[in-house]
């Protein structure tokens, strides 16, 4: 987990910055969307998940001591994705 | 109907990551496609997973037509799209990744010795022995020749092809493959 100093973790971050956003955006209404807009990429960018750990799991079916991970239909469409980019 | 069991070897793994594999050896790609769909379950084992990031490793080197790039010189964004690569395959749908017991070194050089094949291949075929015990009915799917003819002394080997009707209109190597149908 990324500490960042005073603010915390970065769930600490992205609260405070849900906060920022709200209020940014009820002040100055529309004319600063963009900015608004701006500022919630980069909450994204900041709150995206964590590289996983390696973890290990007992497979009920086989006793077999297995990495664990939590299965994702979408997760081999996003490695093709992945690696379309890095071998552009 | 009982779903069978396969074991993945690394070159299966990497021909359908890497975009330029996944024309040239669309078997395996195919082959992957339908354990997501359920109709296979597939296994392997953690240091697969690391050969597949040096195969990715490799890629990219003769992609910028370097040979043997430091880590250090990858830049910080293509490190991490690598790992990011292995972290997200790890969660395709049947599909596990197994952790075997450390085997001693006596039982790698009788393998390397009888069977012939390399010590990464003989890690390999240990580790598919290791899993036949919990699952009788595992087959080891490898496209090395080599491994393919002389691991089948010890475990079920099969090529991808053996696994679907017939070879994907969209494979390259159709022509001059061996393993065609």
């Amino acid at each position: 987990m990324f500490n960042f100093g005073v603010l915390g973790s970065v769930n600490d971050v992205r609260v405070f910055l849900t906060q920022r956003i709200k209020m940014l955006t009820n002040i100055f209404g529309n004319p600063y969307n963009e900015l608004a807009n701006l500022a919630g990429e980069i909450l994204k960018a900041v709150s995206s998940p964590q590289p996983m750990k390696w973890e290990y799991a007992i497979d009920s079916a086989t006793g077999l001591k297995i990495l664990k991970s939590e299965k994702d239909p979408e997760a081999l469409s996003r490695v093709r994705q992945m690696s379309d980019e890095l071998f552009k | 109907m009982q779903i069978k069991n396969l074991f993945l070897d690394t070159n299966i793994i990497a021909d359908c990551i890497v975009p330029s594999r996944r024309v040239k050896y669309a078997c395996s790609y195919e082959l992957v496609e339908n354990v997501k769909k359920g109709n296979f379950k597939a296994w392997s084992v953690d240091y697969t997973l690391s050969e597949t990031l040096g195969i990715l490793k490799e890629e990219k080197e003769e992609k910028i037509g370097v040979k043997n790039v430091l880590r250090e010189t990858l830049s910080a964004y293509d490190v991490t799209q690598m790992t990011n690569i292995i972290e997200q395959f790890r969660k395709t749908d049947n599909f596990e990744v197994f952790v075997p017991a450390p085997f001693p070194q006596t039982e790698i050089f009788d393998k390397v010795k009888n069977i012939c094949v390399q010590a990464t291949d003989a890690l390999v075929l240990l580790s598919v022995l290791h899993l036949k015990r919990k699952l009788p009915n595992i087959i080891l799917v490898t496209r090395d020749d080599k491994l393919l003819v002389r691991g089948k002394k010890a475990v079920t080997t099969a090529h991808p092809i053996d696994f679907l009707q017939s070879c994907p209109i969209n494979c390259i190597s159709k022509s001059t493959c061996k393993h065609r149908k």
